[in-house]
Order: C-alpha cells, then structure tokens, then sequence
C-alpha cells in the first residue's frame, strides 16, 4: 500500500466578513433589552426582599416613589420624578398623572413604592391612606428578589 | 466627453466590525439591567365593613416595633409564618378554632367547601418596612401553596403551571376558591 505524502498546507485565511453582523445582533439584542433610567435616584434606598414575585408588564401606567430617609435627620423623604414631594402633594400629583393616561387605561395605574426596609411603617401607611384617599388603589411593593 | 461604464470599487467593509464592537460597548457599559419587581397589592377602600367575623376565621397577626410577630397570642418566627398561615387558610382537618367552611358551587370546580378566612395583619407606628414586607411575602407564599395543593386536588396541575399555561376559567375557579384576603387594621398612631 502506498500512503500519499501529506502536504504541507498553508493554513487558509479565515474569513472575517461575517464578523460585523455577529456583532450587530449582539448590539441589537442589547439595544432592545436595554431599559433607559429615566429618572435619577436622589435618595440611597435598600430594597426590602421578597420571593413571590410579580411584574408589571406596562411600565407606562406606573409611577414609581421613593421612600427614604434623610441620613443626616432621619426624616423621611419621599421622591417622584427628579424632586422631593410631601405626603399631603402625594396624592394630587399621581392623581394627575393619571388623569394624563388615555380613560380606558387609568385603571391599571399602578404606584410603585421603592421604599427603604429601615423605614417605620408610619410613613408608609401615611402614604398609604394618601393614595387610598385619591382611589389610587393600585400598588406594588418594590422589592429585591431573592434567588432560591 | 467619454463616459466609461466603470465598477465601482468595493468599500473595505473591514473597519465595520470595529465601529459595531464600540457601539456595543457603549450600550454593555450603559446598560443597568434593572429588575423591577415587586409585591402587588391592592388598597382597601376607605370604608370597608366586614360586619362582625367570628374570631376562629380571623388569623390575627399583631409585629411590634422590635419586629416581633405574635400570631394569634404566640410568638411566631417569621419563618414559620408561611406554614402556620397556609394551615389556617386551608383548615383540612375542620378544627374548631380554624376557620369556619362554606359550601358554594363554583364552575370548573364543582360544589366545594371553602374556608371563610381572613388574614389581619396589625403593626406599630415604628416596624420596619422591612418586616412588614416579609409578612407580605410570606402570606403571599401561603396563599400561593393553599392553591397549588387545591389545583393539585382537582386539576392534577399545580396553579403556578395553569398560570403558564393561561388556563383563565381554572385559574380564576381556584382564585374564586381561596380569594387573597388580607385585611389590614386601621392604624392607630
């Protein structure tokens, strides 16, 4: 038997051409996933933890609130869009928000509470009865979620 | 003037994927992946009236402001708290000082008996946030298990798969069945 005489081969160039759309669909996947934070988070807060867990699909019908505490004076602060608000505007404010919405869609307004866990719930249940006062009955519990 | 039918020349397409990668990593650097998750509650109306409820259907939870639970006069671990409110909100035994039952027919289900239960939650002026929201977390859990085992019971399926499997009427049977009933007192500070 004869064997044939492996050649040498040049190693083949690879080709690169389809390198940039490998790229441009990880960069799409990223740009679609990608939540911009529309607003800047004035106060330091520390999620209480949870694990049943649920999430709101239309983010557009939320307001989210954060709770947290002054570090210096240890008096609450509540935030909404960029500025600090007091319980007694709370309502007001969210009210028209949801006055702003389309009819059909006010009744999934939901208020997202990011509050501290350090917080006394005094505060919460003042905002609470703020928002029960204005029939804004939806609310979601911010929360980290633990991992099982 | 000639014009000559000329090729045009190939764009060197090789910097291409440079410029992708930069775009890339500017967005894995911007991006926060923000997980907004949550506990979803709604609030009770300003004037809510139950009437008078028998005790045996109330599970009273009172936390004080060092976070202590005490669930109907025992002190309870906030662990345990999943466990002792899924019993009380199933009743399987009829015990006498769990909650009472009530015979409805409810459609996919069939005539069963429900319990008339009626979780309240008391807390101080100072609990923590905290505490308040792992109690709320814990009933949801107890909830969640009371309609698994039901759903288990009649559809041989737990309720968190006719979730993912969008079975409205069945999911809406058993939420009929064991209604999150979470009433929390008016505070008194």
């Amino acid at each position: 038997m004869r064997f044939k005489r492996i050649k040498k081969i040049a190693n083949p160039e690879m080709s690169t051409a389809s390198l940039p759309d490998i790229v441009f669909m990880l960069l799409f996947f990223f740009m679609v996933t990608t939540v911009i934070q529309d607003e800047k988070p004035m106060l330091e807060i520390e999620k209480p933890s949870a694990v049943q867990t649920e999430k709101i699909e239309q983010k557009d019908l939320t307001a989210s609130l954060l709770v947290g505490m002054n570090p210096e004076n240890r008096i609450p602060l509540i935030q909404w869009e960029e500025r600090f608000i007091s319980i007694e505007d709370l309502g007001e404010l969210l009210s028209e928000k949801r006055a702003s919405l389309p009819e059909s869609m006010q009744g999934k307004f939901t208020t997202i509470l990011k509050a501290d866990k350090a917080l006394p719930m005094e505060v919460i249940t003042k905002i609470k009865q703020q928002l029960r006062e204005y029939q804004l009955f939806k609310i979601q519990y911010a929360v980290e979620t633990e991992s099982y | 003037m000639k014009s000559t039918n000329r090729q045009s020349p190939a764009i060197n397409a090789g910097s291409m994927a440079d410029i992708a990668f930069l775009l890339l990593v500017f967005f894995l650097v911007t991006t926060t992946v923000t997980k907004d998750e949550g506990l979803n509650r709604i609030l009770p109306p300003k004037s809510e009236d139950l009437g008078p409820i028998p005790q045996r259907n109330v599970l009273e939870i009172l936390v004080n402001k060092h976070n202590q639970l005490l669930v109907e006069g025992h002190f309870t671990e906030i662990e345990n708290l999943r466990a002792t409110a899924l019993e009380f909100i199933l009743n399987q035994e009829n015990e006498p000082h769990l909650p009472q039952k009530k015979i409805v027919t409810i459609d996919e289900l069939g005539t069963i008996a429900i319990s008339k239960q009626v979780i309240s939650i008391q807390n101080d002026a100072l609990t923590d946030y905290g505490t308040y929201v792992a109690i709320q977390d814990a009933l949801s859990g107890a909830y969640l298990d009371a309609r698994n085992e039901l759903s288990q019971e009649h559809f041989n399926k737990s309720y968190s798969e006719l979730i993912r499997e969008k079975d409205l009427d069945k999911v809406k049977a058993i939420r009929e069945a064991i209604p999150q009933r979470i009433s929390e007192a008016e505070p008194n500070f």
